[in-house]
Formats: C-alpha cells, sequence, structure tokens
C-alpha cells in the first residue's frame, strides 16, 4: 500500500522574503502553499496512493480565509474524483478550526478525532487525534488505540516529540514510546525540519515544512511518500517546494578585486541554482576586509550576479569578517578605535537610548529586530561594517 | 621595504632594462632618475605599481608587448633579506619568484602594510597634477584645521565623505516627520496592503454574510418573478378580448363588401396567370403579324432592283485558272511573272558590272590579254598551291633555328675536369661530424645550471641528505599512516586529558558541596548518635560505679549532649539524605576521576609507539627526532626534489663527456680523409675548417664536370633535330613545285603567291558572281513569256492590250471578279429571308386563336357581360374572392385569440369597455418586469461576489505582499540601525583619531613648509574659528589662512603635510619607497634646492625616489643630497 505524508502546510501563510516582490520570481510565488498543495494532489494521482495523510497545521490559524478552506476544498475534489480519501488531524495551529462549520470540506476527507481516532482503508488502519486547543502539554499517545491485530496500523500525530530547548513542548512524547506502541508507521508533524527514524521495524518520519517561509526553515520542501508491504515499510521524499531557503558561505580568500568577487559570487549562486525550484539565498560573506571589499558593491554585486543565475534570488548578505584591517591603514587604526569603544558600557547605553526612537517608528511586528536582545549583534556587525566601508570605501585620501 | 632592483623585462617599449637604484646605506638613500621627455620615466613608474599590485585589465603600456606577454620584475630589500618578484598579466597567479613559483599576494600586501594600489599611489608617490590637486584640496577645506592636516597624508580626509553618505542613509531609511522615507512609505503601503486585505480576505463572518445577501436576493428574485407573471397574465386576456373585439369589427366589414361582387364560382386559383397570359400573348401576336408584312413587302422591292453579271463570273473562273498555273521551277506562274516585271532590268546591270571588275582584276595578275577563264583558280587549287606555299616557308624557318641553337650549345662546351681519389670518403667524414645530435658547449652549459639547480634545491637540507636518499626514503602513504596515527594517538591523549580533568572539576564540586553540606545544614550523622550514645553508656557505668557528684554532672551532660544529638538527628534527615546523596555521587565521581586517571595513562602509552614510529621517520628524513609529522612530507618533497635534480645533473655530465668523445673520434677521420686527398693533413686549430674548405672546392668541381656531360648531350640532340628539319624542307618544296606545275602562276615563287591569295579569291568570287546573274536573267525572261502566253483570252476580255503589265492585268480581273460574286450573293439571301417571314405571319395567326380560347376557358360560369375587357372582368372578380377569404381568416383568427383563456373570464374582459384599462395593465407588467430585472441583477450580483470570494485567492496576495514589505523593512531597519552604530563608534574614533595625531603632523608640516619655503613661513599654527579650527601660515609675523595663500605656497604646504605624512607613516609602520615624478618643475632653484634638502631628509629614514626630465635638478640634486645615485633613461 502506498501513502502520501505531510505536515505543516500552513495554508496561505505567507513566505518572509524579498523575493516575494523581485519581478522574475514574485509571480512564480503567488499563493505558494496553494501551489504546493496542488503538485501535493498531483503526486497522490500520480503514484495512485491509497489515501493522502494531513499531519497538523494544514491552515496557519483558527481562523481560516474561508477562500482558503476553499482552495483545500477544490484540491480534495481533484482527490475525489481520482477515489483517493484524505485523512487529516489538526495541530496546534488549526486546533480551533471548525472544518465542519459550512458543512463537509469534501468527500475525501475524513478529520479524526478523539470521538473517531480510526479510518480504514484496503488492508491499512489510520489511528489519529488531532490538536483540540492550541497549546496541549501532554502526551496524547495514552489515547491512542492499540493497533489493529492483522492489519497495517499507522498513527497520524501532532507533537514535538522531546522537545527542543526554548520551545514549548506541544503533546510531547519519547520517541522510544511511539515505537514501543506498536504501529508500523507514524506520520508525524509539529517541526518543520525534516527528520526520519528508523528502530525496530517502525518508520517514524516528521516530513518537515514542505514549503519553507523564511529563511529559518531551510530544511523540508517535501512531502513522504510511504510504502508498506511484506517487505516492510520504506519512506521516500516527494519534492514539493517552489522556492527554497538556504544559507550559502562565499568564502573570498585569496580575491582582491571586484572580478575575482564576482567570480566567487557566481560560482557559489550558480552551485545553488536548481533548474527545478527557486533559491532565496542569504549569503554569508567571509573574508578579510580587503577581501570583502566595500560592503555595499558586495551586496549590489551579489544582486547583479543573481540576475544572470536563473532562478536564484539574494535575500540578503551577511559579513563575516576574518581579520581586522592591516595596522598601517588609517582606517586600520579606526576601526581599532571603534572596536575598543564600542564594547564600553556606555557606548552600548547610547545605542540602546538611539534605538528607543528607531524602534518605536516601526511596524510592531517587526520591532523585535532592534531587540534589546539584540543589541550586542547589532553593535558588532555595525561597527564591523562601517569599518569595512571606511577601509574601502574612501573617495579620496 | 626598499627597491633595489625595477626590471622591465617586457614593458612599454623597454625589453630586458633593469633600474639599478644601489645598495642604500650611507648617509641617504636618494635616486634621481634622469630621462628626456618620453624617455620612460612614467613607464618605470606604472611598473612599479604594476608589480606591486597587478596589472590593469586595460593596459596602456602592451603597444610593443601584447598585454599577456608583458612582464616585469624587482628585488626588493626586506627585514628578511632580499626577495626578488616578477609579475605577469595572468588572472591568477600574476605574482611569482624569480623561477617563476607562485608567491602569495600577502607577502607583498604585509610589506606594503595593507596599502592598496590607490592609498599606495596617493600616500607614496607625487606628481605634478596631484600636487595641484592637493592645493586645490587646501583651498577647498576652508581652514579645517583637521582636514588640512590630514589632507592626502594620514588617509582620513575621505571619512568625512563617507560618513556624510552613511548618514543619508540613515535618514533615507527613517527621519522624524519624514514623509517621504523609505519606512514612512513602507508603513503607508501597509496601511493600504491592510484595507485590502479586508476586502478581499473572505473571513468566516464576511462569507456568512456574502451567502445570506445570495439567499435574500434569491426570495426577492422569486416573488418578483410571480408579481411578473401574475401582471403579464391580466395583461395578456385583456389584449385577447382587445383583439377579438377588433377582429369581429373587421368581419363585418368585408361581407358589407361583398354584397356588390358578381356571382358565380371562385376563380381557379391561377385564373390571374392564365388570363394576363392569354391577352399579352394576343397583342404580341398581332402586332407580330403587321411586322411581318411590312418586310415582305421591302424584300420584293430589293429583288426587283438586283441585276446578275455572267460575263463578271466568267472572266473569275479565268483569272482562277491563271492563278493557279505554275512556273517551271514549280513556283507559281503569276508571282514568277510579277517578279521579271520588276527585276529583269537590274539583273542584268548587276551582271555586265562584276564581269567587267573580273576581267580588270585577271588583266593586273597575269598581265594584259589573259584569258579570265584561265586566271580563275577554283578554291581547291587556291587552298593546296597556299599551304603549301606556307609550309615551304615553316619548315626554312624551323631549319634555320635549329643551325642556330647547334652552334650556340657547341660554343658554350667548356674544358674537361676530372675528381680526385678520396672525395667522397671526405664528404662522408663531414657529414657524420655534422650529424651527431649533441652540442657538447650547450651541453656544457645545461650542466652547469643544473649543477646550480642541485645545489639550490639542496640547500636547507642536511649533509647527508643524500645518504638518506640512497638508503631509501619513506613513501608518502608512510608518513600519512604515521601522521594520522600519531594525531589520534594525540587526539586520544588530549581528550582523556580533558575528560580526567571534567571529572576531577567534578570531584572538586562535589567536594565543594559536601563540605557546604556539612557546614550548613549541621547534619548529625548516625555514626555520631552511636558514639555519643556510647560514651552516655560509658559515663552511665562510671556514674553507676563512683555515684558522685562529678560523674553525676559529666553523665548529666553526655545524656543532655546525646539528647541533643539525637533532636538534631531527627530533624537533619533531609539534610542527612542530602549529605548521602552528595556523598554518593562523589563516590562515583571519584570513582570516575580514578578511571579517567587509568584512561589518560592508557593513552599515554598508546602514543609511545606512533611517537616512536614518527621518530624513525624523522631520522629516515634527517629531521630531529622531536619533529612533527606535519613536515614530514614538506621534507620528504625537498628531498626527493633534491635528489631528482642531483640525478638530472649526474645525467647531464655523463651526456657531455659522451658528446665531446663522439666528436674528437669524427674529427679525426674527416682530417684522415682530407690527408688522403691533398698529401698533407691539416694542421692547427683551424685544421677541421680546412677540410671543410677543401670539400667545398671539391663539391664545385663536381658540379662543374656533371654541367660539361649535360652540355654534350645536349649537342648530340640539336644534330639530330637538324637533320630531320632539312628532310622536311625539302618535302615542302617538292609538294608545292607540284601543285603549280601548268599553271599560270607556276613561276611566280612561294612569296609571291603567299601575297597575291587575297586577290585570286577576289577574283574567283567576281567570276562566279557575274556566271549567277547569267541564269536568274534568263529565268525572268522565261516567265513573263510563259505568263503572256496564257493571259491572252483574259487581256482580250478586259479590254487590254497584249503586252499590258502583269499587275494591271491582274487587279481588273479580280475587280470585276469580285463585283459578280457580290451580286449574286445579295439576291440569294433576299429570296430566304422573305420565305421565314411568311412562316412566322402564319404562325402568329394561330396564337391569337389559342389565347381566346384559354380566356373563354377561364371565366366559364361567371356573370360577365359579353364583350367585356377580360382584364377588368378579371379583377371584380378576384376583388371577390379576396374578401371571401379575408371573412374566413378572420373569423379563424378570432376563435384561436380566445384559445388558453377561460371563456367566460375573456366574455367577461370583451364586455369590458374601460378605453384606458388595457394601458393600466400594461404599465403594472413593465413594472414588475423592472423589479423582477432588479431582483435578478442583485441575485447576481450576490453570487457573483460569493463566487469571486471563493474563486479568487482572498487575501493571498495582499498577504504575501505585506511579509514581503515587512521583510524588506525588518533588514533596511537592521541596516539603518547598523549604519547608525557604525557612525556612531566612526565619528567618535575619527575625532580621537585626529586628536592623537593633530600635534606631531602640524610640528612636522611646520618644519617642511619652512625649509621649502626658505624661511620666508617659518611656522603654522592652529587658530580658533568659533567651534572649530583653522591652519594658518606665519609670515612676516603676520598669520595667512591656507586658503588665502597663493596656488604656489598652496601646492608647497600641500608637498609639507605628504612629507610630515611620510615621516609620520614611517614612524609608525616602517619605511616604504616614496616615488615623485617631476614635481620641482615650478620650483625656483632655491625652493628646489630647499625641496630636494627634505628629500635627502626623508631618504635618511626611507627610500625617496626623484623621476626628473631637468638636468639642472640632477646637478642640483648633487650639491644637497649626499650620497645621491643618479639612473639614467636613454
Amino acid at each position: 500500500m502506498k501513502f502520501l505524508h505531510v505536515a505543516d502546510l500552513h495554508l496561505d501563510s505567507p513566505l518572509r522574503t524579498q523575493a516575494a516582490r523581485d519581478s522574475a520570481m514574485g509571480e512564480g510565488l503567488r499563493a505558494a502553499s496553494r501551489q504546493v498543495l496542488k503538485r501535493l494532489v498531483d503526486a497522490a494521482l500520480a503514484e495512485d496512493v491509497d489515501a493522502v495523510l494531513f499531519a497538523g497545521d494544514t491552515f496557519d490559524n483558527g481562523v481560516a480565509d474561508v477562500a482558503s478552506r476553499a482552495a483545500l476544498a477544490t484540491e480534495l475534489s481533484r482527490l475525489a474524483r481520482g477515489g483517493i480519501p484524505a485523512v487529516l488531524i489538526q495541530g496546534n495551529h488549526d486546533a480551533l478550526l471548525d472544518l465542519d462549520r459550512y458543512g463537509p470540506v469534501s468527500d475525501a476527507l475524513t478529520v479524526l478525532t478523539p470521538d473517531a481516532p480510526t479510518f480504514r482503508v484496503g488492508e491499512a488502519s489510520i489511528h489519529g487525534m488531532g490538536f483540540t486547543a492550541t497549546h496541549m502539554a501532554e502526551s496524547l499517545l495514552p489515547r491512542y488505540p492499540r493497533p489493529d491485530p492483522g492489519r497495517w496500523n499507522i498513527g497520524l500525530m501532532h507533537t514535538s516529540l522531546d522537545g527542543a530547548p526554548g520551545h514549548d513542548p506541544y503533546a510531547p512524547c519519547a520517541l522510544a514510546d511511539l515505537v514501543g506502541h506498536g504501529f508500523d508507521y507514524w506520520a508525524l508533524g509539529h517541526i518543520h525540519k525534516r527528520a526520519v527514524h528508523d528502530a525496530d521495524g517502525t518508520l517514524v518520519v516528521m516530513p518537515g515544512i514542505p514549503q519553507g517561509r523564511s529563511i529559518r526553515e531551510t530544511e523540508g520542501g517535501s512531502a513522504t511518500l510511504v510504502e508498506i508491504d511484506l517487505q516492510g515499510v520504506r519512506a521516500r521524499e516527494v519534492p514539493l517546494e517552489l522556492l527554497r531557503f538556504a544559507r550559502m558561505p562565499v568564502g573570498f580568500s585569496g580575491v582582491m578585486d571586484q572580478a575575482g568577487r564576482d567570480a566567487r559570487l557566481r560560482a557559489a549562486l550558480e552551485g545553488l541554482a536548481d533548474g527545478e525550484i527557486m533559491i532565496a539565498a542569504r549569503l554569508e560573506a567571509s573574508g578579510s576586509p580587503a577581501e570583502l571589499g566595500d560592503p555595499r558593491m558586495l551586496e549590489a554585486q551579489a544582486r547583479e550576479a543573481a540576475e544572470s543565475v536563473n532562478g536564484v534570488f539574494v535575500d540578503r548578505v551577511r559579513l563575516r569578517p576574518t581579520a581586522r584591517m592591516l595596522d598601517a591603514e588609517a582606517a586600520g587604526d579606526l576601526s581599532e578605535l571603534m572596536r575598543t569603544d564600542a564594547v564600553t558600557p556606555g557606548f552600548r547605553d547610547e545605542v540602546q537610548a538611539q534605538m528607543v526612537d528607531l524602534r518605536a517608528a516601526l511596524p510592531a511586528e517587526i520591532r523585535d529586530v532592534l531587540g534589546d536582545d539584540r543589541l550586542d549583534e547589532l553593535i558588532e556587525t555595525g561597527v564591523a561594517t562601517m569599518a569595512l566601508r571606511l577601509g574601502t570605501g574612501r573617495t579620496d585620501q | 621595504m626598499r627597491l633595489r632592483h625595477l626590471d622591465l623585462v617586457r614593458y612599454g617599449r623597454f625589453t630586458d632594462r633593469r633600474l639599478d637604484f644601489g645598495p642604500g646605506g650611507g648617509e641617504g638613500d636618494v635616486t634621481i632618475v634622469y630621462g628626456e621627455n618620453e624617455a620612460g620615466k612614467s613607464t618605470a613608474f606604472s611598473a612599479w605599481l604594476d608589480l606591486l599590485f597587478g596589472l590593469p585589465l586595460q593596459h596602456p603600456y602592451d603597444f610593443v608587448h601584447a598585454r599577456k606577454d608583458l612582464l616585469v620584475g624587482a628585488t626588493l630589500d626586506t627585514d628578511e633579506g632580499p626577495l626578488t618578484l616578477r609579475r605577469t598579466g595572468q588572472r591568477q597567479g600574476s605574482l611569482t619568484d624569480e623561477n617563476g613559483r607562485a608567491v602569495d599576494e600577502r607577502r607583498l600586501s604585509l610589506l606594503l602594510h595593507g596599502l592598496d594600489r590607490d592609498a599606495y599611489r596617493t600616500r607614496f608617490s607625487l606628481d605634478d597634477a596631484v600636487l595641484r590637486q592637493g592645493g586645490e584640496e587646501i583651498a577647498r577645506a576652508k581652514g579645517d584645521l583637521g582636514q588640512l592636516l590630514h589632507a592626502g597624508s594620514s588617509g582620513l580626509s575621505g571619512f568625512a565623505d563617507l560618513l556624510k553618505q552613511a548618514e543619508d542613509e540613515v535618514e533615507a531609511f527613517h527621519k522624524p516627520r519624514g514623509r517621504t522615507t523609505i519606512l514612512a512609505e513602507g508603513r503607508n503601503r501597509l496601511k493600504e496592503i491592510d484595507a485590502a486585505l479586508a476586502e478581499s480576505r473572505l473571513d468566516p463572518r464576511r462569507f456568512d454574510a456574502l451567502r445570506q445577501a445570495v439567499e435574500i436576493a434569491d426570495r426577492d428574485c422569486r416573488d418578483a418573478t410571480t408579481v411578473c407573471d401574475d401582471a403579464r397574465r391580466h395583461l395578456a386576456l385583456r389584449e385577447a378580448a382587445d383583439r377579438r373585439r377588433e377582429l369581429a369589427r373587421r368581419i363585418d366589414e368585408a361581407r358589407a363588401a361583398l354584397a356588390g361582387s358578381p356571382d358565380g364560382p371562385n376563380l381557379p386559383k391561377d385564373a390571374m396567370t392564365r388570363v394576363s397570359v392569354a391577352v399579352d400573348r394576343t397583342v404580341q401576336a398581332q402586332e407580330a403579324q403587321v411586322e411581318a408584312e411590312a418586310t415582305i413587302a421591302q424584300a420584293d422591292e430589293l429583288l426587283s432592283e438586283l441585276k446578275p453579271d455572267p460575263e463578271g463570273i466568267a472572266i473569275g473562273e479565268m483569272l482562277a485558272g491563271l492563278e493557279a498555273a505554275l512556273f517551271d521551277d514549280g513556283e507559281s506562274l503569276v508571282a514568277r511573272a510579277s517578279l521579271a516585271d520588276a527585276d529583269l532590268g537590274r539583273r542584268k546591270e548587276e551582271r555586265d558590272n562584276a564581269r567587267a571588275a573580273a576581267r580588270r582584276l585577271a588583266a593586273a595578275l597575269a598581265g594584259d590579254g589573259a584569258e579570265l577563264a584561265e586566271v580563275v583558280l577554283p578554291r581547291d587549287v587556291r587552298n593546296g598551291i597556299r599551304e603549301a606555299a606556307q609550309d615551304v616557308r615553316e619548315t626554312a624557318r624551323s631549319l634555320d633555328q635549329a643551325q642556330k641553337a647547334l652552334e650556340d650549345a657547341r660554343a658554350e662546351l667548356g674544358e674537361v675536369e676530372e675528381l680526385p681519389e678520396g672525395a667522397e670518403a671526405l664528404a662522408d667524414a663531414l657529414g657524420a661530424l655534422d650529424a651527431l645530435p649533441d652540442d657538447p658547449s650547450a651541453l656544457a652549459r645545461d650542466l652547469k645550471e643544473r649543477e646550480a639547480e642541485a645545489r639550490r634545491r639542496a640547500a636547507g637540507l642536511p649533509s647527508v641528505w643524500r645518504d638518506l636518499a640512497d638508503a631509501g626514503l619513506p613513501t608518502a602513504t608512510e608518513l600519512r599512516v604515521a601522521e594520522r596515527a600519531l594525531q589520534a594517538a594525540e587526539d586520544d591523549v588530549s581528550a582523556a586529558a580533558e575528560r580526567l580533568h571534567e571529572a576531577q572539576e567534578k570531584l572538586a564540586g562535589s567536594d565543594a558541596e559536601l563540605e557546604g553540606e556539612r557546614l550548613v545544614a549541621s547534619v548529625v550523622t548516625d555514626e555520631e548518635i552511636v558514639e555519643t550514645r556510647a560514651e552516655r553508656d560509658r559515663l552511665w557505668s562510671s556514674h553507676r560505679a563512683a555515684l558522685d557528684e562529678q560523674s553525676a554532672e559529666a553523665f548529666a551532660a553526655a545524656m543532655r549532649g546525646d539528647d541533643d544529638l539525637r533532636d538534631r538527628h531527627a530533624r537533619s534527615t533531609e539534610g542527612r539524605v542530602r549529605l548521602a546523596r552528595v556523598q554518593a555521587v562523589r563516590t562515583t565521581q571519584a570513582a570516575e576521576v580514578e578511571r579517567r586517571r587509568a584512561d589518560a595513562e592508557a593513552a599515554r602509552q598508546r602514543q609511545t609507539a606512533p611517537a616512536e614510529a614518527a621518530q624513525k621517520l624523522a631520522a629516515r628524513l634527517g629531521l630531529d627526532a622531536d619533529a612533527i609529522p606535519s613536515v614530514f612530507s614538506e621534507r620528504l618533497e625537498a628531498v626527493k626534489t633534491a635528489l631528482e635534480a642531483a640525478l638530472l645533473a649526474e645525467q647531464a655530465m655523463v651526456h657531455l663527456h659522451e658528446a665531446q668523445k663522439a666528436r674528437s673520434e669524427a674529427e679525426h677521420t674527416v682530417l684522415r680523409a682530407a690527408e688522403g686527398i691533398s698529401g698533407d693533413p691539416p694542421a692547427g686549430q683551424d685544421a677541421v675548417a680546412a677540410a671543410r674548405r677543401l670539400h667545398r672546392a671539391l663539391e664545385e668541381r663536381r658540379i662543374r664536370i656533371l654541367g660539361r656531360q649535360d652540355s654534350e648531350k645536349m649537342v648530340r640532340g640539336l644534330e639530330a633535330q637538324k637533320k630531320t628539319k632539312e628532310k622536311a624542307h625539302a618535302d615542302a618544296v617538292a609538294t608545292y613545285e607540284a601543285r603549280v606545275s601548268g599553271l599560270w602562276c607556276a613561276d611566280l615563287g612561294v612569296e609571291r603567291i603567299l601575297r597575291i591569295g587575297d586577290d585570286l579569291a577576289e577574283l574567283a568570287e567576281l567570276h562566279g558572281k557575274a556566271r549567277d546573274l547569267d541564269r536568274r536573267v534568263d529565268l525572268l525572261e522565261a516567265a513573263r513569256a510563259a505568263f503572256d502566253g496564257r493571259a491572252g483570252a483574259l487581256r482580250d476580255k478586259l479590254g487590254l492590250r497584249e503586252d499590258s503589265p502583269v499587275d494591271e492585268t491582274l487587279r481588273l480581273a479580280r475587280e470585276r471578279t469580285k463585283s459578280a460574286a457580290e451580286t449574286a450573293r445579295r439576291i440569294e439571301e433576299t429570296r430566304r429571308t422573305r420565305e421565314k417571314v411568311e412562316a412566322e405571319r402564319e404562325r402568329q395567326a394561330r396564337s391569337v386563336e389559342r389565347a381566346a380560347e384559354e380566356i373563354a376557358t377561364v371565366f366559364r360560369g361567371q356573370e360577365i357581360a359579353p364583350g367585356d375587357d377580360p382584364l377588368g372582368a378579371l379583377r371584380r372578380l378576384l376583388d371577390r374572392d379576396g374578401l371571401r377569404t379575408e371573412i374566413a381568416e378572420l373569423n379563424a383568427e378570432r376563435a384561436r385569440a380566445a384559445e388558453g383563456f377561460d371563456a367566460d373570464a375573456l366574455s367577461a374582459e370583451e364586455a369590458e369597455t374601460d378605453p384606458v384599462r388595457t394601458d393600466t395593465l400594461r404599465e403594472a407588467v413593465e413594472d414588475a418586469e423592472t423589479d423582477r430585472e432588479e431582483a435578478i441583477g442583485r441575485r447576481g450580483e450576490a453570487r457573483q461576489a460569493l463566487n469571486g470570494a471563493l474563486g479568487t485567492a482572498g487575501g493571498v496576495d495582499q498577504g504575501q505582499e505585506r511579509a514581503a514589505i515587512l521583510e524588506e523593512l525588518r533588514e533596511a531597519a537592521r541596516r539603518a540601525a547598523m549604519t547608525r552604530i557604525g557612525l556612531m563608534a566612526a565619528s567618535g574614533a575619527l575625532r580621537r583619531l585626529r586628536e592623537d595625531r593633530r600635534g606631531p603632523m602640524l610640528a612636522s608640516a611646520e618644519r617642511a613648509f619652512a625649509r621649502m619655503t626658505g624661511g620666508e613661513w617659518p611656522r603654522l599654527e592652529a587658530q580658533p574659528t568659533g567651534a572649530g579650527e583653522r591652519l594658518v601660515g606665519i609670515r612676516d609675523g603676520q598669520p595667512v589662512a591656507a586658503d588665502a595663500m597663493s596656488t604656489g605656497t598652496r601646492g608647497q604646504l600641500y608637498l609639507a603635510l605628504r612629507v610630515a605624512g611620510h615621516t609620520d607613516f614611517t614612524a609608525r609602520y616602517g619605511a616604504l619607497p616614496f616615488l615623485t615624478d617631476d614635481i620641482l618643475e615650478t620650483f625656483d632653484d632655491t625652493r628646489a634646492a630647499a625641496a630636494l634638502s627634505l628629500t635627502a631628509e626623508m631618504g635618511r629614514t626611507g627610500q625617496a625616489i626623484m623621476f626628473t626630465h631637468h638636468r639642472h635638478l640632477v646637478d642640483l640634486g648633487r650639491e644637497v643630497i649626499p650620497d645621491l645615485h643618479v639612473v639614467e633613461l636613454e
């Protein structure tokens, strides 16, 4: 039997990238998550799977745009015409969503709940239950049914597993407990980074987000095609993403002119290019100040280089100077003084005061970018960047 | 760093040109490079910069050597010794050493203290243009002391523009109350998007509202449809009633009209057509009859006028016979006779002229009295004579040429010579000598280079390196294995030590925690309880034994102590548990420390074997036993390279010896061969050269001998050719004589015959023409006679004479024939026409009768008066029949108007005669339809709104744009914040830096300026100006602002600032070569001497190089600069 497993679709949640405003890429990224959903259904039909499994957070919130729901209904109707059922549980993001508010979304869709936790198709039993509140601190596993004897058993669960430092636990559950429950396959959701665990004949897969939405979501981009037969359980990725976020280190060691920088940038960007999907790249440029050159020029060069590499957009350029300015440069002296000054408490206080007005002027959603917790990083990077500019951008001396 | 040599290997117009700047040292390090204009000073200056920083892609000095071939080199004196470098035009690895090995750019960058091309150019080189710009900069600085002091010297002046630019960037993002900043515009756009988002987002409440609107619109639509249908029904009933009343009125009118119509049955359906056709046909037939009568009368009149011509017909027959007659040659007799009439006279004249010309030409060729027929020669005879004559002429000419060639060849035969014995042996020996492959001198040079290379490769290796190599070097794999093993062992030791350290730290922590528990918690242990209880029991025993006060108090004290301890024991249960746990942890950790210690020791022991293996490898490579494995590979490579170089040198030595021996033997063979020829062996150092000269002389003689042999062979060939040509000439003469034999021209000779060839041909042509014309005249005369013989009777009928011209006879006969034939044709045609018209007249009469019968048939049974006009009667009967039909149709329509309606209601409505009722009902329908259409429109709009909302992307696009704008603003805000922070740091640092450097710079610049101006400007001062300071020079005790100085003085001030900057830089970081290019051109001698003196001072702390094309500056320099080094460019 074959199943297509996806999680964390976050339907109609926007991409947090300037690439969406790029003239060349913007059109291709319109309603990206809907396009991904369509690709998912295309893949399900092409593979002729027995069911499509949605492991939570299909919607981004509990009051979804009805148009989003209509988009899901449209795609599920294609599944229905192909005779493929869809099985869904709700995650923490869409826990409060009333899916039945306007009647059944689709004849093909079955929503698993604590009251109706099992759906049977062919020789397989799919068990699961979604979130009923936006935050569930207890494990849901004890409430899951026991395996149906003589059938393939698949568990559908939205969980943060053992959790991660700094993140609240969501229906936490130990991997060993999942493996010990007796199911053949665990179709998980919640963590946006893909992970596969294979233990004692049980396959546990966290498929990751099928379309990353920001530079923080670089690992995912696919659904998981699961095959279960007498040879066991196998899983493989089915790419879905339109756009991949990527961090790309670019070393400029030994490069002293624009032509050399351009060559490195082009090589890096061409290395990123993927004929199938678009790339939003954050370039992390490392090198000595002389090798990096003027930061603005470097960024302009990077964007210029990306123009000639099909499908790659430079989202941001971050500088990682590996050495300080040489002593003989006046800029070297200057940068040394700047660094000395920058680490003093007085300077930090002055910066903090300066940032208040600027932060207040920003839209509330992005004020965190100038938050106090980021002050040290801003000071360090700001001073280093200015030192670079002073070292390379003078018009006369 | 100083420049020792600059090598212009291939650069500009230079090839292999070296500029030597001397060893330095002495009292100063100053070099003046002198050269005329265009001598290459700027080229050398550019080459120096290219060496340091690379060749630009577009190169101004590639006019002789292509850019890819440009090569510049230099030898630099550095703290680590001399460094020789080369710079090529390659994009990668363009910096090499003198052997072409790549040199890391960073090595040079370090020597330059990080200065790039522009920085070095502006800080360590000066030309006239920079000097002038510097002066202008001083003027632009408007007295800003900080800028002036650092203008062009410390590298700080350009920062102001940069910081201003950064400030502008920050303000471009955000400034208070700014409306066009990036942030303000972004926020505005976000507001717009939020509004649009609210419109386009389909949240459940909006969806419900849309859906409810659709339901309401549906209901309204249904209601309006019902109202509309009712109104339409009422209107339809009313309209049916109106219709029926109207139809009844029209039926009554039709019946009244029918009352006066004639009786009779209805006419047949085609009655109108049949009667109309019959009437038309009658009229047409009667008109045709009249026309036929007129035509017959005209024909009769014409026939009476036309008269037949039977004689003309007979003449026509005679003419036809004449025209059909043929002449003797098969052509038409008429045509021949006509031609004879026209040509006979002219042809006779032509014939007589041709014959007279032929006779004149024959007389000219053969003499007066010659018979024309004899003189004229046939074409074949003429051609045969001409060909034979030409053969005679050609064979005679060819025979003369052969005779001359034979005589020339015999005259060119030279003397007879022979080659001596041994010439071949000498040639072979020299060939063998020249074929030797190697030149010993080249091999010797190669050997020298290889030996030098071997020594260089071995430099730095221990003296026993060759023994080590011979004993066998370890392989690279061995080294890698050993290095990895040792590294792994070291990593193990390090990791084990780290783990031990961690375990010890944990143990120390537990000790501290244990101590703390003991101190803080006042924990009472079970052991202490046991001890105090034992002490109490012991004192009790003692007291029972003693029963005294002292023992009682001791017991009491012990009992209180025990009780107190037990009480504390009871209260410290929790502390005891904690203590026990800490102790347990400590025990575990102590065990772990021991385990980690044992692990560390084991790791150290495991390190021994790889360390020993590494030491053995170090010994095999001649390294110290404590050498680290990472240098093994380098040493192995060095030894292998040295060994390879040494083996190549040895191989070169063997090669040289072999070549020398082979050459000696070959030369000996050459000398012996030469001796065999000349008898005396060649002697001296030029013996081989003498042998070569002898060989060349013999070779020349061999060539002459071969040449004579070829000439003799050629003479023999020419003699044979001469004989052949003599025979051919004799044959040609015989043929000619045979062809002219017996003719009148037999004695004219070959050349005369060839000259009159064209006259003979013309004579033959004239003679032939005369004969041809004779024949044609005869034919024309015969044709005319034949015509006259046949045309006699015809001429009689026409009334002509017997000798009438042929054409006149024919013309008259043809005219008479044509006239007679035309008259006969018209008579026949008129008769046929008359017969046809008579037949048509009969046919029309029959047609009139049939039409009358048809009309009678149609009107049978109708009430019609006899003689009535058929068409008028027809119209009356048709009107009658039309009224009958209309009445029937109106009755049927009135019945149909009642269909679908209730009969009673319809009757009642017919009875209702209100005149405005219909209009009232129609208006009601229109109103209802309008209401219904509006309801349908509202329903469509509501459905469209709902479907549109469901079918579109909702707020997805706006949400996406919103997120993207926020990302842009986020990034821009971060950048602006960083820039603002950088600005804060840079502004403060710049202020401090300028303060730090201000004092020494001012003093140094003052000294230089005073010296350069010969004491005219003895001081420079900083004067406060409001918030800042300005630079002033003191002249004659009066302050003069820098920007108020003359252009020349400003230039000198700028130079002073640069000298001060150089002094400052050299003091801080060390010396770099300082180059000037003709900057003293505008200085007078006094100031130039002062500037040169300053240059000498710069030469004391570093290297100064001046390029100039002024000889007097060189002389001046020699006076004021000690140990001046001068380079002259040609």
